[in-house]
């Protein structure tokens, strides 16, 4: 058991990919979306992970930057002709600069502050797609821009495969020295300015890298959709973002896989639930928090695993080692 | 060959044959005919979603009370289309995978026009709501309407503006999603042709609870009448604050959301006086056999009031076993005789033109003295 564990912790990433790999064979078409729209989730969610889970910048206006780069995807194809190849670059590229302007207001701001900040930023983005309708196409949507790959099954390798690579980034640059001035900043700014780690420098990386990691999963969306508009990308839809960096961890890339395409799949599955369904989340959260982040209510809850005969697996939570102790 | 063993094997050739023959009856007599419904029964749109849902859920139980088509009973199914695109999408897919005969849905113009390739992949007749006069010219064989397009709405608005109300000048207020925008871009040329002057265009952002602003420059600019379109929350509050702002003297002219129920509730009841919708169904209509209809409704469902436009998908499932009873279970037969479709529904009269719109019949009607009083009934019927 504790060797299968092991394991697990080693392989981790490496058995996730394969799983996704051979998912296409064994889905129906429907679930089979709802696998890619939670793949292409985790591809953003990554980016938040950096910015939340790293560094403790909270921000709730990842949407917005998911729209930019969509709508960036769609209309440079559109409008100015691009090649997909080309535009997806020149998407992402535009989505990181938008989301580098976000990290001017980080300087100053922090806690609430910041989180009402993105919030603003989400929200003018979406408002502003809104009503700039002849570039935009405001509420009607943009559609009809081709795609960067004929075949679906294509985009969906293409995405797992960029998935894997940037689940490694992500968690080699946890453990380098930009990651560790990031978790530096998010234990005690003061305390790490005094060090000598370079807030700004931080922050701007952090901001940069979620921005790009948006911009990314916003073009592949595009190509998953073929079809865009202004209701995807609202303020709810960042909120349950938010949902899947605190379900994953805040410190684990494979958590985050594993939260985004659970995530993805809660409507699906509460659809029987409809508008309840949204209580479902937050009671969701509220649980997950209590577990992980009360000692008192954690205890509790191993000793009812303790009792129901799951010791060993209830000895391994009560003692996470290695990379979990040090995000917490 | 001894006479013995070609008896038995006479004998078994009759009972396979036997056998092949009620296995053959059995797979032409299917357990179930299964009709997916795609409403929207969360977000924005959900207050319409459980009552498009409800006038079908009546016809089902009808239909299955009184032995189904043909001895099969229809199982109806509900996907939520939920209000935003990206979520109808997966809705959609889901439908398809549920492996219907036909679908009644989605409601969301935004939902259709985002996965109208989807459905024409799969081959599977979709009875669509949306009124953005777009959905049902993108060539796709198997989408149809049992709604009227924008385009036609908004001519008889202009044109009851014009004759009845002797306007002249008008103001339009509607909110920027692509339903209300739908409606927006078919007005200008509806004022054009009735010789309406477009005094001030005003728009608004779903979720705004104030209006003022808008109204005061509607106000300025001297309109005699305002054209309002956008979801029934929104309008209830624009009605409303218009009375509060002492503007009672504008005329107000709204698509069909405005004769449904939760305007008026919105609103308060005195805050709706001369407003003036077009709809596909009135609850002023004579017709007994429409009245009936409603006040079945209104008792099925007591919490959930009646919107006129919201419960064609009763005749939808009438529709569909009229046609199941004639054809079966082949979506391909199904297509076309939709396409062919001449049929006296409860509410309507259905008939299909080259586009697949089903419903051509709108009434207008308007407030008076806190009941709705049907103005005009007309015919659009194109071939």
């Amino acid at each position: 058991m504790a060797k299968l564990q092991q394991v697990f912790k080693r392989y981790g990433l490496l058995i996730l990919g394969i799983l996704l790999l051979v998912a296409p064979l064994v889905s129906a078409q429907y679930q089979f979306y709802v696998l890619e729209r939670g793949v292409q989730n985790a591809i953003h969610v990554m980016g938040l992970l950096i910015l939340i889970g790293y560094s403790g910048m909270l921000s709730l206006g990842s949407a917005g930057l998911l729209a930019t780069g969509a709508y960036a995807y769609a209309l440079l194809l559109l409008k100015l002709g691009f090649s997909p190849w080309l535009g997806a670059i020149f998407a992402v590229v535009i989505t990181t600069l938008v989301g580098l302007c976000l990290a001017f207001p980080a300087f100053r701001l922090s806690g609430p502050f910041l989180a009402v900040t993105t919030i603003g930023f989400g929200e003018i983005i979406r408002i502003l797609i809104l009503n700039l309708e002849p570039i935009t196409g405001g509420a009607y949507g943009v559609s009809g821009y081709s795609k960067l790959f004929a075949n679906e099954l294509h985009v969906y390798f293409f995405m797992v495969v960029a998935l894997i690579c940037i689940a490694i980034g992500t968690e080699r640059l946890g453990r380098s020295r930009i990651g560790l001035a990031l978790k530096a900043t998010k234990e005690d700014e003061i305390a790490a300015e005094v060090m000598g780690v370079n807030v700004k420098r931080a922050k701007v990386v952090a901001f940069a890298l979620s921005a790009m990691l948006a911009g990314l999963s916003g073009v592949i969306l595009a190509n998953l959709a073929g079809y865009l508009s202004p209701d995807s990308f609202t303020s709810a839809e960042s909120s349950s973002y938010l949902l899947m960096v605190v379900m994953g961890g805040m410190n684990s890339a494979i958590g985050v896989i594993v939260s985004s395409i659970v995530v993805t799949w809660l409507p699906e599955v509460l659809r029987f639930l409809s508008s309840s369904r949204l209580l479902v989340y937050s009671l969701v959260l509220l649980v997950y928090l209590r577990i992980n982040h009360v000692p008192a209510t954690r205890e509790r809850f191993l000793g009812i695993l303790r009792k129901f005969g799951i010791r060993r697996a209830a000895d391994a939570a009560e003692d996470p080692c290695g990379e979990r102790g040090a995000g917490m | 060959m001894s006479k013995k063993l070609m008896k038995r094997s006479l004998f078994l050739l009759v009972i396979s044959a036997l056998l092949l023959g009620t296995a053959f009856v059995a797979s032409a007599q299917p357990e179930s005919y299964r009709i997916v419904h795609l409403a929207p029964l969360t977000g924005d749109a959900s207050f319409q979603g459980q009552i498009l849902v409800n006038a079908a859920k009546m016809a089902v139980d009808e239909i299955n009370a009184n032995g189904g088509i043909n001895g099969v009973p229809i199982e109806y199914l509900t996907v939520d289309e939920t209000s935003s695109t990206a979520t109808g999408i997966e809705a959609v897919r889901k439908a398809i995978d549920l492996n219907p005969v036909a679908v009644i849905g989605p409601n969301r113009s935004g939902t259709i026009l985002a996965a109208e390739d989807l459905w024409r992949e799969a081959k599977i007749p979709f009875i669509t709501d949306g009124t953005n006069a777009d959905t049902t010219r993108k060539g796709n064989p198997y989408t149809f309407r049992i709604q009227i397009a924008s385009t036609y709405w908004i001519p008889i608005l202009a044109h009851t503006a014009k004759e009845y109300y002797g306007v002249e000048k008008a103001a339009i207020i509607y909110g920027t999603n692509e339903y209300s925008k739908g409606l927006y871009d078919a007005t200008a040329p509806a004022l054009e042709q009735y010789g309406i002057e477009e005094a001030i265009v005003q728009t608004y952002n779903d979720g705004d609870r104030d209006f003022t602003a808008q109204l005061l420059r509607i106000r300025a600019s001297g309109a005699q009448a305002m054209f309002c379109y956008g979801y029934e929350a929104e309008i209830g509050m624009i009605l409303r604050q218009r009375m509060q702002l002492g503007m009672g003297d504008l005329l107000v002219f709204g698509e069909r959301g405005c004769s449904s129920p939760a305007v008026e509730e919105v609103a308060g009841k005195e805050n709706i006086e001369g407003l003036v919708a077009s709809t596909t169904l009135s609850q002023a209509d004579p017709d007994p056999k429409r009245q009936a209809f409603m006040e079945k409704y209104n008792n099925m469902f007591p919490n959930e009031p009646l919107s006129p436009t919201h419960v064609n998908h009763y005749d939808s499932i009438y529709i569909l076993a009229d046609i199941i009873g004639r054809v079966g279970a082949d979506r391909e037969a199904i297509r076309d005789e939709l396409a062919n479709l001449d049929y006296q529904g409860t509410l309507a009269h259905y008939r299909a033109d080259s586009e697949g719109n089903l419903v051509h019949t709108i009434y207008t009607q308007v407030v008076q003295d806190g009941e709705w009083v049907l103005l005009l009934e007309e015919n659009h019927y194109n071939e």
